[in-house]
């Protein structure tokens, strides 16, 4: 693979920039987050990349996996992982896969500080004060930063195509293991993904005599996010070892949520 | 409300549910430019921006992150405007969008469940190789985000506000607990996936580092990711290096 493969017109990486923003949080879901609006947005392209049903299918099912970061920023990962996809064809699932796992986690957090904290209250607030007086510059102010919005997202999208050209270029022969150093990257993300993304705690309560102590104070003394991480583990082992369908675990977890609930033993 | 009050309004909230959550350019949904909208059709452009406004500094630093469900003010915007101006009070307005706003932490859970359905019959469809239906579904998410709105604000505004409060007392609340519950648990099967896809058991150990590092030393995930940069590129230096050493010592042998 020395030379570049030019599948992809720049009307293709346009079009799926546009459809990435068609669907993006509307599809956002517990089980696999964004991966839904992901699908949408490659769903022509990879018919391009990929002419066989076959390939095509494995191909989509590899974006039906869990995908969350900031839409903004998402744009410009997707846009790296589509240029991966077109260089590398079937054999870099893995490399498209490790890639977006690698970036999603740290560009959501700049992307989140930014695009959601940041300038909103920045914007936000100087139009909201002066709508407090009646000002229609307030209506003046937020156009302008919508307009702006906008542009920034469609030049995301390719920022990242080209970046993940360059990427392919870069590493070639390499690639094997960069994906696998990519998927490192992954991995370390992941490990912090668990405590943060998973925020159920117990609320159980011993009473000994007059003191009663609390469950949650003593397990984060142990270790923190012991929760979540024994979830994680006991999912990962139904999931990966005992091959149990998505759908039976999504089920015994609302049925799970719904008593323990009810017991006081999770909240 | 005339007509034609009630069509703005109600395409409106189809536009700001749509920019919530889709195109996201944060120009629909910002209660600034609903206030003046409503305010505009509704005859009262002062007390439309200066409800907007008030709702806005209200719901600023109010952001769900990372998927997680919090009170909905370009909803109550929506909802407080008409009511304020119709009923002649501020205060009116915002008793009754407050609440709506709550409400729609609970539909948006709903959603989000419902959502998950969604992915799965899209996936059906990929792998049946109905390529059409596969993202036509989908769709359906956005249908699901737009009713969110268009229900609460047309109950709201249109059949009476007791209805909300009728709603929220009719549901159980082992029920809305427990939903609220499988809200915070559930992201842990796109997790369980996602490790089952990568090499987690030949990697484990930056399973753990990525742990101690946001769960004990609460480093931000950027700051998590830049370590996991720095194990990625030593990894690819030894994979390197061995590949070349294994490449001599082949060369020998050869020889």
């Amino acid at each position: 693979m020395s030379e570049n493969r030019n599948i992809l017109t720049k009307k293709d990486i346009s079009s799926a920039a546009i459809r990435w923003m068609l669907i993006a949080v509307c599809s956002f879901n517990y089980e696999t987050q964004l991966a839904p609006a992901v699908v949408y947005s490659f769903a022509k392209v990879l018919r391009k990349i990929y002419p066989d049903d076959d390939e095509y299918v494995a191909a989509l099912n590899n974006h039906y996996k869990y995908y969350n970061s900031q839409p903004y920023l998402s744009s410009a990962i997707l846009g790296a992982a589509l240029a991966v996809e077109e260089q590398e064809g079937i054999k870099g699932l893995d490399a498209v896969q490790n890639l977006k796992t690698g970036l999603m986690g740290p560009l959501a957090g700049i992307g989140d500080m930014v695009f959601w904290v940041l300038l909103p209250t920045i914007f936000g607030g100087i139009a909201a004060y002066s709508a407090l007086d009646g000002s229609p510059l307030s209506v003046l102010i937020m156009v302008i930063y919508a307009i702006a919005i906008f542009l920034i997202r469609i030049q995301f999208f390719g920022l990242g195509y080209r970046g993940g050209r360059m990427i392919v270029t870069q590493f070639g022969a390499e690639l094997n293991i960069f994906t696998e150093a990519a998927s490192i990257l992954g991995l370390t993300v992941v490990g912090a993904l668990v405590p943060s993304v998973i925020s159920v705690t117990t609320g159980l309560k011993f009473t000994t005599g007059d003191v009663s102590t609390e469950l949650q104070g003593i397990l984060d003394v142990i270790m923190p996010a012991m929760i979540p991480v024994a979830l994680t583990a006991l999912t990962y082992f139904l999931i990966a070892k005992k091959k149990v369908k998505m759908t039976t675990v999504i089920l015994c977890v609302l049925v799970i949520s719904c008593i323990t609930y009810q017991l006081g033993i999770l909240r | 409300m005339s007509g034609f009050q009630i069509l703005v309004l109600l395409t409106l909230t189809c536009l700001a549910a749509y920019d919530t959550y889709g195109i996201q350019i944060q120009f629909f949904s910002n209660k600034v430019i609903i206030g003046f909208i409503l305010g505009l059709v509704f005859g009262d452009i002062k007390t439309g921006l200066y409800l907007g406004g008030t709702i806005q500094l209200m719901s600023m630093g109010v952001v769900g992150l990372a998927g997680a469900s919090v009170p909905d003010y370009t909803v109550a915007t929506l909802v407080a405007v008409p009511i304020a101006i119709k009923g002649g009070s501020v205060e009116a307005g915002l008793a009754i969008g407050i609440p709506v706003a709550m409400l729609s932490v609970q539909f948006d859970i709903i959603h989000k469940i419902a959502n998950g359905f969604v992915a799965r019959w899209s996936q059906n469809y990929a792998n049946k190789k109905q390529f059409g239906m596969m993202t036509s579904v989908i769709w359906l998410t956005v249908l699901f985000q737009v009713l969110k709105y268009l229900v609460p604000v047309a109950l709201a505004t249109l059949v009476g506000v007791n209805i909300i409060n009728d709603i929220l007392a009719m549901l159980p609340d082992w029920f809305m607990g427990g939903l609220s519950v499988a809200g915070k648990i559930l992201p842990v099967v796109g997790i369980a996936i996602l490790m089952n896809y990568m090499p987690t058991a030949k990697h484990f150990q930056y399973l753990i580092v990525g742990f101690v590092l946001f769960a004990y030393l609460n480093v931000p995930m950027l700051g998590v990711a830049l370590v996991g940069v720095a194990l990625a590129i030593n990894f690819y230096k030894n994979a390197i290096e061995k590949q070349k050493a294994n490449a001599v010592i082949g060369g020998l042998e050869d020889e």
